[in-house]
């Protein structure tokens, strides 16, 4: 015997016209839009980099005190 | 083509996601194809629908392992169909599209007691006509063609340009576009499955994708299937 599903119909609240047009654009997908790279910004990487170095820079060495 | 962002889209995407990932732990771990829905329940509209996106690739863990389309699928993929009748694309490129991936799901089904009979879309137009960059983006949207067995013109299309395939998916890499590459690295597996010389070297290229890739199930599927063809049935693991 074949086999049968019990399926659910459309209801009014969600008109057919809307379910087949999401139903396409699941269906037939579009590369992305959006492809740029990322730019690259040497100043501000150099900034950074300045202000990392100096915060992670040890301090210099103290002289002892003598007697 | 506009892109409906509604709440009835995300949960028509949330399902497919369901069903990618189902059908994708039998293609990977080898598990029993359990029903997708039981048949003594009410099936969710929006299962339905994910069925209908998926339409061939529900049977890639089967045709993969050289085995026929199983009846609870193939009842459930002709569920759909009845469901949602071919849907309402905004252009004819779309509609041919759309034409073409009922066509694979079509065969598919005519191998089980739930086929009807069908005719041939249209014919595509080929790279010389349209460049190979349209032509690419739209052979990534029929991806789901690249299966064992199916066999057409989108097929003979496929084997006579390699190296279109190849560009787009470079052009797709460089883009940073992995789902359309993944589509595109499909094709050219089931080339090289095919018979056909490989105009790219194809591991690099699934190895990044697998890392950079966009980590959703439905491309995730494609991964695994892109695998399953160049590597066999012994080497598709992606997760």
């Amino acid at each position: 015997m074949l086999t049968q599903f019990r399926t659910e119909t459309a209801t009014t609240s969600r008109s057919a016209t809307l379910e087949a047009e999401t139903l396409a654009s699941l269906m037939v997908e579009d590369e992305a839009v959006v492809s740029d790279a990322p730019t690259y910004l040497p100043e501000a990487a150099g900034a950074v980099l300045l202000a990392a170095l100096l915060l992670l820079s040890p301090k210099g060495p103290k002289e002892k005190p003598t007697r | 083509m506009p892109t409906a962002e509604t709440p009835l889209r995300d949960e028509f995407a949330a399902a497919v996601e369901r069903v990618a990932d189902r059908t994708l732990a039998v293609l990977q771990d080898g598990e029993g194809t359990a029903a997708l829905a039981d048949p003594d329940s009410v099936v969710p509209r929006s299962l339905l629908a994910a069925v209908r996106v998926l339409g061939a690739d529900l049977f890639a863990p089967r045709l993969l392992t050289g085995a026929e389309p199983d009846g609870t699928t193939a009842a459930l993929l002709a569920e759909a169909r009845a469901a949602f009748p071919a849907p309402a694309p905004s252009s004819e490129e779309a509609a041919l599209v759309i034409g073409w991936q009922d066509w694979a799901a079509g065969r598919l089904l005519a191998r089980t007691p739930y086929g009807s009979s069908g005719s041939d879309p249209a014919a595509l137009s080929g790279p010389e006509a349209i460049g190979w960059q349209a032509w690419s983006k739209r052979m990534a949207q029929l991806s789901a063609l690249a299966l064992p067995t199916l066999d057409g013109p989108v097929h003979d299309a496929a084997r006579a340009h390699t190296l279109d395939l190849a560009r787009g998916t470079v052009r797709c890499m460089l883009r940073r576009d992995p789902t359309t590459a993944v589509r595109l690295a499909r094709w050219l597996a089931w080339a090289h499955a095919d018979g056909q010389a490989l105009r790219l070297e194809l591991e690099p290229v699934l190895d990044r994708i697998r890392f950079a890739g966009d980590g959703t199930a439905r491309s995730t599927l494609e991964l695994a299937i892109a695998q399953r063809l160049l590597h066999g049935p012994s080497n598709g693991a992606t997760r």
